[in-house]
């Protein structure tokens, strides 16, 4: 009997692992046809690049509309629909309906999913009511909510299988991020760092919505999932300290100054609560200390190592929380089964400008090394050895950043102005680039042909006045005013290639507005990207030349996709304007004064766009 | 003893309703806001319960607690620095949401309760229900009025 009932849990137990590897298997083959785009950025390495050319340079001038689809639904259109055989799944911002269209049948609509949620959590969204995208894996597809709750559906009929909460919005906390499936879980965010949120990032295994492991951001080792072996290639990024106060340090006239490696104290174990020096705001700062994780997940099936990146500390008042405020700010590789961090890196210790550290982290090879390379906020455009975590190029994306004079690549740490330090009841001037960041969530393209990067860029400046702000369970703890106003080219944004070995851009182009639709690169060398004054265009992968162009309904704040059906390719972008492009393009709108003269620049964006922005789907075709 | 020590509970809990006062109604369903009698406890508070007027308008040093007072409790994050709006609706023009708020009335009602549209109730004891020490008292709400009408556009 025994052994009956051994022999029947090993089956048990190798069956669901076969079924689970099957799950991947599945998905793993989903995102190497190119006719599918199966995953938020189309593959595990986050690259938005598609090795389908029949649209090419010779006809790209001949593309059309193929149709559109209006999704009902008002605001922020960021993210974009997956397509898997011959099904498209569209999302939308709040309440975030989902759609399945029928790719057979002239897009007739085969489910939908209609949310229930509480309309109080739009308060909780900082910047729009937005939602970037679905997950799929296991037949199912995955939506997180707004309001927290991540939902398996079947992909057939859209019957719910299963939901989770994943945050508590009681806490302030909400979700705007695409549920990434990594082999059979489900990785999802946190957002809330404007309320004191302390953030994580969980995976869920995907048969049934079981929690498998959840790492916090900050606190204790046990909870961050910080241990033996960490950095261990880079002892130096678990520094105590990586600065020493000037004129006080926290204070106004004070700053910080960089530390060499030789003078820095490493390793040392639980930084994510050591690094919250007394006196907080709050009692622990670290209970309170953000570290949102609502970006783009990238992973590598060889080294079972996936990648994220961490947002802000809170408050945004630097003064009340002194430190080095890990782990905010940090790019981490987990492994996918265990979650036990294998590196982590700071880029912005003792953030003092809101650069929140959630950009995508895009994986690729060059010259036989396994890199890893990320836009951040703070400007600055990072490549490593995603092994170890070994930083080998940290390059300015554009010369206007000015918080930090470099990156002092043998220590890892940001030299930082202190012209541009920032402290309570001071208001602190000319600070590039503003808290949107040289880059935002946009996410960049990767083509392992040209060996480029394809980057939307704000070219946007900032005022940062810290303020003294009480935290309240639920409610926004923000902690500075800022104002924004275009940056030294006398526009807001550009669209660049960047060569990642390099640190160097290889072509530039200006964009009116801040470029904040995600990018997508093909095989015959095209980039596609959108932007808020409504065009979707195409441009030459080597020059950087427009190819073609045209005008949808609203601004586009959504990513470029391409997908084939019945052996035509398709390109599409969602657009419906928002995000926090649309809502700081709003700021100066009726104080003339506003923004060092820039108020023009940001009221014209009404010029061009109807509010609130309706969403599409639009596709185009030869 | 019983009595009295009962009449004076009763009379804390009870929602103000003053000789000759105004009376004040939630945002969200107009329904009567039930505001303690004894949070009106300054000359300025007193005077808005009776007339509907707030005595800060102008006053220098109301309007600087005022703007701290924006800035400690966030209010910054949604309506802008001065209330110019950013994800939440510019305070400092002549549009309003809810036309009430144009009077210092309508717009205490407004902050102390919240509204169905995404403001949530800032005054003591309707912010977080479960603990009555959090959130404006009357006599903030009447400072921080001050603040918005001293920045506003005229049109």
């Amino acid at each position: 009997m025994k052994t009956t009932t051994l022999k029947l849990a090993l089956a048990g137990v190798l069956g669901l692992s076969s079924l689970s590897s099957l799950a991947a298997t599945e998905l793993e083959n989903l995102m190497k046809d190119d006719s599918q785009w199966a995953h938020p950025r189309k593959d595990y390495a986050n690259t938005g690049y598609s090795r389908l050319s029949q649209i090419n340079k010779g006809n790209v001038r001949n593309l059309k509309m193929a149709w559109s689809f209006a999704t009902g639904v008002n605001r922020g259109h960021e993210g974009a629909p997956l397509v898997i055989n011959d099904v498209m799944y569209v999302h939308t911002a709040f309440p975030n309906n989902v759609y399945a269209l029928d790719l057979n049948d002239n897009q007739k609509i085969i489910w939908s999913y209609f949310p229930k949620q509480d309309p109080s959590v739009q308060a909780l969204l900082c910047c729009d009511n937005v939602n970037r995208g679905l997950g799929y894996g296991d037949g199912k597809i995955f939506l997180q909510q707004n309001d927290g709750t991540l939902v398996a559906l079947d992909a057939k009929n859209g019957n719910k299988l299963w939901d989770v909460k994943v945050v508590d919005t009681k806490t302030g906390a909400s979700n705007t991020n695409a549920p990434h499936v990594i082999k059979d879980k489900v990785i999802t965010g946190c957002s809330g760092g404007e309320y004191g949120v302390r953030c994580y990032i969980s995976a869920y295994n995907i048969k049934d919505g079981s929690l498998a492991w959840r790492a916090y951001s900050t606190g204790p080792d046990s909870e961050t999932l910080i241990g033996e072996g960490f950095n261990k290639d880079n002892p130096h990024y678990s520094a105590l300290s990586v600065y020493e106060d000037v004129n006080g340090g926290n204070k106004e006239g004070g700053s910080f100054k960089a530390l060499t490696k030789d003078q820095m104290k490493f390793p040392e174990k639980e930084l994510g609560t050591r690094t919250w020096l007394k006196p907080q705001a709050i009692k622990n700062g670290y209970e309170h200390g953000g570290g949102p994780t609502w970006g783009w997940y990238s992973f590598d099936p060889a080294l079972n190592l996936m990648y994220y990146g961490t947002g802000n500390p809170g408050t945004w008042n630097p003064d009340v929380r002194p430190g080095d405020n890990k782990w905010s700010m940090t790019i981490f590789a987990r492994d996918v089964d265990t979650g036990m961090a294998r590196w982590g890196y700071q880029m912005t210790p003792h953030d003092e400008w809101d650069y929140d550290g959630m950009n995508e982290i895009v994986l690729w090879e060059a010259k036989g090394k396994k890199l890893a390379t990320h836009f951040d906020r703070n400007g600055f455009g990072y490549t490593f050895d995603r092994t170890n975590g070994t930083l080998l190029v940290a390059e300015k994306m554009n010369p206007f950043v000015n918080w930090a004079t470099k990156v002092d690549l043998k220590s890892g740490v940001p030299v930082k102005d202190p012209k541009f330090s920032t402290h309570q009841d001071y208001n602190a001037k000319g600070i590039c680039p503003s808290a949107l960041g040289v880059k935002d969530e946009q996410p960049s393209a990767f083509s392992p042909k040209t060996g480029m990067f394809y980057v939307p860029l704000n070219h946007v400046c900032m005022t940062y006045e810290p303020v003294e702000s009480k935290y309240i369970a639920g409610q926004p703890w923000v902690g500075a005013t800022l104002t924004m106003f275009a940056g030294p080219d006398g526009v807001m944004g550009g669209f660049m290639a960047w060569d990642g070995l390099k640190g160097k851009s290889a072509w530039y182009n200006k964009e009116k507005f801040s470029a904040w639709g995600g990018a997508l690169v093909t095989s015959s060398d095209i980039v596609f990207y959108g932007t808020l004054d409504r065009w979707f265009k195409a441009v030459d992968a080597q020059t950087g030349k427009e190819l073609w162009k045209f005008q949808v309904g609203s601004g586009v704040v959504g990513n470029a996709i391409t997908y084939s059906h019945k052996g035509k390719q398709y390109v599409g972008v969602l657009s419906g304007i928002g995000g926090w492009a649309g809502v700081a393009m709003n700021l100066g709108l009726t104080n003339e004064t506003d923004g060092l003269g820039a108020a023009g620049g940001y009221k014209e964006l009404t010029k061009w766009n109807a509010a609130p922005g309706g969403g599409a789907m639009n596709v185009f075709s030869l | 003893m019983m009595k009295l020590r009962y009449i004076a509970l009763l009379a804390i809990a009870l929602p103000y309703a003053g000789n000759a006062g105004i009376s004040l109604v939630s945002t969200i369903d107009n329904k009567p806001l039930a505001i303690p009698g004894a949070m009106f406890d300054t000359p300025a508070a007193k005077e808005f319960m009776s007339s509907g007027k707030n005595a800060y308008l102008g006053n220098a040093d109301a309007i600087k607690t005022g703007k701290k007072i924006f800035q400690m409790y966030s209010c910054t994050a949604c309506h802008g620095a001065k209330g110019e709006g950013a994800v939440g609706p510019n305070l400092i023009d002549d549009k309003w949401n809810y036309a009430k708020n144009a009077n210092d009335q309508g717009i205490f009602e407004t902050i102390w309760a919240g509204t169905a549209g995404g403001m949530g109730a800032k005054g003591a004891g309707a912010m977080v229900p479960d603990d009555p020490t959090q959130g404006l008292s009357p006599d903030e709400v009447l400072k921080v009025v001050a603040f918005l009408r001293s920045n506003a556009v005229k049109h």
